[in-house]
């Protein structure tokens, strides 16, 4: 559990840092200025900082909401995301943040009305846009400290031409047991099959869990996205594909699934080094993998043998205007 | 004789030292340099008498990682006495360095937990008599990290400090004896607080080592750069995939460094991983 929090010095008095730190006890608070003092320190380690993870709480001053990255959207011409947080409380061996960030720490950032300032000015164009939270972290997994979903999401009822995809593993349903369903919401799960995930998704809630979640929401009246994404090659794939298809769909009502999307395993180069050389036993990084110009991959044939694979099996119980393919990494 | 247990010890004084040197068994290590330094004839473990202030700090460190030729495995403690207003004779962790003359400020990383407690440090240039209860007063603290945070592993450099001095317990009072007190009273915290430090250094350890078989064929073959730094990679992937086969028996037949590669490579390619 955390044990310290580092506040930068600007925001220690703001309403949100006071909220969070009343949350904590026993906790040792340390004062900063800037959190890349602690953050963006050289020769830190990503894998021993994860063990015991500091938060620390900032002002982000700028960079609030960025275009999504080519090849990552559910249907809107525009797609853009923000995060709040940097570093997540699950260890994924394929989270890119690690091969991102040189720290494990949390980083919050308190100030999410400049969040919500940026999300409306580029809502005022009037386009249809989707928004992605839960790039840099998951979205859900530290709610009942953060509480940024319960802040975010009523902004968003107001704009009906726009989406809020909030993705997660968690099976925190706060606040989303709290408050009406939004229609434009999306709640939206990753998925792997479940003796896959119990191995690559270290600290983060099970398949099973994940699913009962899922269900508790979709009968709550959420919409809920279904992310088949990193697609994980291995021994028995398609069998356990069709079992995480079928045990998912057999839950849930199509009416209150908002898109399904497959992403395959992608890593820049450079990033998979790094993420590799982090780790002696991972069985994920045997591939088989191929390189292209910018890119570790699955190799071709894999990639695409799994992605329409999947997809076929879905087709099976949801129309294929629901499907979508997520190349980016 | 680089393999953890890999620790780098600094310390100003003699007197704090002295337990430290009869715990590890270090011995006197002649060198014709400005320090003394003591060292173990068992482990990868030194110890530098820097001397006071700061800047002698920061100069014995770089010194003692020349001659040491430390690893990126390699523990880095400052362990010394320290004035506070409050803990007389407890030992801190330290997690906020500020160095006075130039308000420098340094974070040392917390990555152990134990039952040391953390404090805040100020490093100054002359001895202070006016206690703060908000920092420890030292007079090498910010020298140290500063310069093993540039040569070390952030997560592996410690600085601990013990309560020697405060308005209740005069500065000028203290000598070799209640030093040596001092430290024998806090030599066990501080040997457990290290035995974490040392789990994660054999991490860091581990993590830079090629497959125990990566010697053993690079001796047997000739492999070019590229074909070598191909091998490691493969080797780890084989053994994940397969840790009950016996490598040697698989490439008896290969006759030369790329038959080696090729053989490795199509194990691989042709076996899915077994996730369960
Ligand atoms: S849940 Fe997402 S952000 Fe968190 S560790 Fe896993 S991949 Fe990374």
């Amino acid at each position: 559990m955390i044990d310290t929090i580092y506040i930068e010095k600007e925001i220690k008095k703001h309403p949100r840092t006071l909220e969070i730190l009343s949350k904590f006890r026993n906790v040792r608070t340390i004062a900063i200025d800037r959190y890349g003092e602690v953050f963006n320190r050289k020769n830190q380690n990503f894998r021993i900082q994860k063990k015991n993870p500091c938060l620390i709480l900032a002002k982000k001053h700028k960079g609030f909401v960025l275009p999504a990255p080519e090849g990552f959207g559910i249907g809107s011409s525009k797609n853009y995301y923000f995060s709040h947080m940097y570093n997540c409380i699950y260890d994924c061996s394929y989270c890119f943040l690690q091969g991102m960030y040189s720290s494990a720490n949390f980083v919050l950032f308190v100030n999410y009305e400049d969040f919500v300032l940026e999300i409306k000015k580029l809502i005022s164009k009037k386009e249809n846009i989707t928004f992605f939270s839960g790039y840099d972290c998951d979205s859900l997994a530290l709610e009942k400290i953060t509480g940024f979903a319960s802040y975010i999401l009523p902004i968003f009822k107001e704009y009906s031409n726009c989406i809020l995809e909030l993705r997660t593993k968690s099976n925190q349903i706060k606040p989303l047991d709290k408050i009406e369903p939004i229609k434009n919401c999306v709640i939206a799960f990753s998925l792997m099959p479940d003796k896959i995930s119990l191995a690559l998704d270290k600290k983060a809630p099970t398949i099973k869990r994940r699913i009962a979640t899922i269900k508790k929401l979709s009968a709550l009246g959420w919409k809920i996205g279904l992310r088949f994404d990193p697609l994980i090659f291995g021994d028995s794939w398609k069998d356990q594909y069709q079992d995480l298809h079928e045990n998912i769909f057999n839950v849930i009502n199509i009416s209150s699934i908002h898109s399904i999307s497959y992403g395959p395993l992608r890593f820049p180069i450079a990033m998979y080094k790094k993420i590799n050389s982090m780790y002696q036993n991972e069985k994920l990084f045997v591939g088989p993998f191929e390189q292209n110009q910018s890119e570790v991959l699955y190799k071709q044939e894999i990639e695409e043998e799994m992605t329409e694979y999947c997809k076929n099996l879905s087709l099976n119980f949801a129309p294929e205007s629901l499907i979508f393919n997520c190349k980016s990494n | 004789m680089n393999s953890p247990p890999s620790i780098r010890w600094l310390v100003a004084l003699r007197a704090e030292a002295k337990e430290i040197i009869s715990q590890y068994e270090l011995k006197s290590f002649e060198h014709e340099g400005p320090y003394q330094i003591f060292k173990s004839k068992k482990y990868d473990i030194w110890l530098i008498i820097s001397g006071i202030g700061k800047v002698n700090a920061a100069a014995a460190s770089a010194y003692l990682f020349l001659k040491s030729k430390a690893t990126p495995w390699s523990i880095w403690i400052n362990f010394g006495i320290a004035g506070f207003e409050k803990n007389y004779g407890t030992i801190f962790k330290i997690d906020k360095i500020i160095s006075h003359s130039n308000n420098k400020t340094f974070f040392p990383s917390k990555v152990i937990k134990d039952k040391i407690e953390y404090a805040s440090l100020l490093t100054v240039d002359r001895a202070q008599e006016n206690y703060s209860k908000n920092y420890m007063y030292d007079m090498e603290g910010s020298g140290f990290f500063e310069t093993t945070s540039k040569i070390a592993s952030h997560d592996l450099i410690l600085v601990l400090k013990i309560v020697s001095d405060n308005s209740n317990n005069k500065v000028t009072s203290i000598n070799k004896d209640n030093i040596d007190c001092l430290v024998k009273k806090n030599i066990l915290a501080v040997k457990k607080c290290l035995k974490n430090l040392i789990d994660l250094s054999e991490e860091i350890y581990i993590s830079k080592q090629k497959p125990k078989s990566f010697y053993e064929l690079t001796s047997k073959y000739s492999f070019t750069f590229s074909q070598k730094i191909a091998l490691e990679d493969l080797l780890k992937k084989w053994q994940l995939l397969f840790p009950k086969r016996k490598l040697d028996v698989i490439i008896n037949d290969c006759k030369d460094s790329k038959s080696v590669i090729i053989r490795l490579k199509s194990d691989i390619d042709e076996t899915a991983i077994n996730w369960s």
